[in-house]
């Protein structure tokens, strides 16, 4: 359990727009979608900060200054050694790799733009954003189904230990045509990866000193980030739960579920669940395929719940949160034998 | 809580062979193990050259009971330094009994392998369905889950990207997480692969040489890529003396800074470098000057050396100048995500065995240098205290501090 880490602001973009606002639309089923190689990121960002960089490295840098700006953070004014920023991906810059891997096995390879290489390491979008925003402390880029919730727990931690006071942390995915080949086998509807989607969404993780001190608003409290890879056959007969420290019956408190589309991740999440019914909804389906990019929108939609439940009461049509609920949880079951859950309080 | 945190278990597999013995005997005698690369037609780039695992590794790769026909190169050298690890650290698993601990590996382009071949078939017209077996190696995230399903690990398994300082980020948050009470024992390590990809990539943006790599020589133009796998078990000293376990050195720091400046070159002024030597030394709680000897990240190439000079000295003031150095990916290349971890166990054994290597095919050190490098042979002396670096794309920047383990 986690005490004194604050969120104290959100940002998010993607293909269906960008802000709050746009999230609220598209969490009404309103979205106005496009894809993200027509989002004008001009409008949003300066992109000579970014030039020649990757969807992703845009997204990602996007949705941070848009979370600086709500956190009402200016890193020329902090010390910005103890600033970090952590980014989770799945595939990271897809979009380069690929161009480059083409024009390198379609043309001279000693020809290739030694840009397009630099620019598809992973660790690349994180670096753009250190870079761009003046950012000297811990950076590090976490990779898989469940990084967000992965970055959110090394933030936290260091946040506790005292080595930081503010770390932005966020999620970015942006598709490929050529993913959906790669996931082909062995996702149950692999045209849905055939859609588009591409966007980033971070949250300000900052230490409740430092947030008072500035006079920071607050929107929830991070208290857990839990993490195990196991898959179903592991899970069923280890008698492994993620909620050892969590009572998940309180009427006080509230769990999301997401589940990846294939068997496994579905049977995970009803062996986790297995005798939770009340207080629960499956919101698999909100962000659809998104891989970190929906990590970093579900995490966003917990905080705001956490922070707001009547809020979201019509919008996601769960009665239960008109009640009284000061915690929700999220529970990702993902490809991979990911397993995560992060709680989000109103209480410090 | 501050705990005392010691390496109990270290597996590692590079060009060199696999295994601590096999490592500690080429770094005693000064041997390489450099050559033309195999793997892929290397004719159209800058360099030939690579230091790739010996392809025998490979034959006849069992791993229990578990279906490896569609492990890639990079699962299979985690798997074998995982498993050495495991056993040196005297780790049973069984399918009754799962080692409950985490496992955090670095890797810059682990999943590369993978995913070019299915990529480069769907390109050229080829039958790519066949390939898709091998598709899920193409995130490194499955290159994990392949093997702690082996090895029946079971907790949080994550793979972080901080380019070349990737692995030893790994032990870094890996070692903070058991000193602070977070965890008692756990797994980390890292691992990278050969492939066209990150090799044309090196090429394309003038950092290999067709010569040897020569770090910090007056002449030297550039580095050379290799592969490899290193892992460590790491505990705390309680839970390692509870179950009788073999302490083999202690972490007592670690820093990272991150520079800010540029994503491929690293700030000339060095100062986040030097931030994450420093954040180390606080760490440790140590005065600089009783460090005995530096691994240096060395990579040969004309920025990385002076830059890491520079970090030296605004770091360790005058002993930056007196310290024995060396780097030693002249003798298995830039493992880049994995050269962190295999230079931690190269700093152990430097440790063990009192001797500090060679940093070969150096020629004139280069005036901008201003270290004392290690020549002439590995050398013999007292070695209690090692400081090991990690830099990398986008500014990364990592130091550990190892100490001999004293009860």
């Amino acid at each position: 359990m986690y005490s004194g880490v604050a969120i104290t602001g959100v940002g998010m973009m993607g293909d269906w727009g960008a802000g709050k606002d746009d999230f609220s639309s598209l969490l009404l089923g309103h979205p106005t979608l496009t894809t993200i190689d027509k989002f004008d990121f001009d409008s949003h960002i300066d992109t000579s900060l970014l030039r020649r960089a990757d969807y992703i490295s845009l997204c990602a840098f996007t949705a941070a200054e848009m979370a600086l700006r709500d956190a009402k953070i200016s890193i020329k004014q902090e010390d910005s050694t103890r600033i970090g920023a952590i980014l989770g991906t799945a595939h990271g810059p897809l979009h380069y790799s690929f161009d480059y891997h083409e024009s390198l096995v379609t043309g001279d390879p000693k020809m290739v733009s030694p840009m397009f290489f630099s620019d598809s390491i992973p660790n690349a979008p994180v670096s753009h954003i250190s870079t761009a925003l003046g950012i000297h402390g811990y950076t590090i880029t976490t990779q898989g189904y469940c990084a967000v919730t992965q970055g959110l727990k090394i933030a936290a931690e260091r946040i506790q230990r005292g080595a930081l006071d503010v770390c932005l942390v966020g999620g970015a995915d942006v598709n490929h045509g050529f993913l959906a080949k790669l996931y082909g086998g062995c996702v149950a509807h692999p045209k849905k990866i055939t859609t588009a989607f591409g966007g980033s969404g971070f949250l300000i993780l900052e230490s409740l000193d430092h947030a008072q001190k500035r006079g920071a608003v607050t929107y929830a409290y991070l208290e857990q980030a839990v993490m195990i890879t196991a898959k179903y056959g592991v899970l069923s007969s280890q008698h492994v739960s993620l909620f050892d420290k969590i009572d998940v019956h309180n009427p006080s408190k509230y769990l999301l579920s997401v589940a990846d589309d294939d068997k496994d991740s579905k049977l995970r999440r009803d062996y986790f669940l297995n005798g939770i019914s009340d207080h629960h909804t499956d919101c698999s389906s909100i962000f659809g395929y998104g891989f970190a990019a929906a990590e970093s929108f579900q995490s966003i939609l917990t905080v705001l719940i956490a922070q707001s439940p009547q809020m979201f009461s019509s919008s996601l049509g769960i009665t239960e949160l008109t009640r009284a609920i000061n915690n929700v949880s999220l529970l990702r079951t993902a490809f991979a034998g990911g397993n995560s859950l992060v709680v989000f309080s109103q209480n410090v | 809580m501050k705990r005392r945190v010691v390496i109990t278990g270290m597996g590692i597999i590079t060009s060199l062979g696999r295994g601590i013995d096999v490592t500690t005997q080429a770094l005693k005698e000064g041997r390489s193990n450099i050559k033309r690369i195999n793997s892929f037609e290397p004719t159209s780039h800058k360099t030939t050259l690579g230091g790739e695992v010996d392809p025998l590794q490979f034959e006849n790769f069992s791993a229990g009971d578990v279906d490896v026909r569609f492990w890639d190169r990079s699962s299979k050298l985690l798997f074998k330094a995982t498993s050495d690890a495991l056993k040196s650290a005297g780790i049973q698993n069984s399918k009754q009994h799962p080692i409950r601990a985490s496992f955090i590996a670095g890797t810059t382009l682990g999943g590369m392998l993978a995913s070019q071949s299915f990529h480069r078939a769907a390109l050229t017209g080829m039958n790519y369905k066949d390939r898709a077996p091998f598709v899920s190696d193409a995130l490194a995230t499955h290159q994990l889950l392949h093997i702690s399903e082996a090895l029946n690990i079971l907790g949080e398994t994550l793979i972080l990207n901080n380019a070349c300082a990737s692995s030893l980020s790994a032990i870094g948050l890996t070692y903070e997480r058991i000193r602070g009470g977070d965890c008692d024992v756990a797994i980390a390590g890292g691992y990278e692969v050969m492939s066209d990809f990150t090799h044309a990539g090196f090429n394309v943006l003038q950092l290999v040489t067709s010569d040897a790599c020569r770090p910090f020589d007056k002449g030297r133009t550039g580095l050379i890529l290799g592969e490899g796998a290193g892992v460590l078990v790491i505990e705390t000293l309680e839970h390692a003396i509870l179950r009788k376990a073999p302490v083999i050195a202690e972490i007592i720091g670690y820093g990272q800074a991150s520079d800010a400046y540029h994503l491929t070159k690293p700030d000339p002024n060095a100062l986040g470098a030097s931030r994450a030597i420093k954040a180390a030394v606080d760490q440790a709680e140590i005065d600089p000057g009783v460090i005995d000897y530096v691994n240096a990240h060395g990579t040969g190439t004309l920025a990385n050396d002076v830059m890491e000079a520079k970090a030296l000295h605004l770091a360790l003031g005058t002993h930056a100048s007196k310290v024995p150095l060396s780097s030693t990916k002249p003798f298995m290349g830039h493992l880049l995500g994995a050269a962190g971890v295999v230079e931690t166990i190269v700093s152990v054994i430097a440790i063990k065995e009192q001797l500090a290597p060679e940093n070969l095919n150096l020629r004139e050190l280069d005036s901008e240098c201003k270290l004392n490098v290690i020549r002439s042979g590995a050398q013999k002396f007292a070695i209690k205290t090692v400081l090991s670096n990690s830099f990398g794309f986008g500014g990364s920047n990592a130091a550990i501090l190892l100490k001999e383990f004293i009860g």
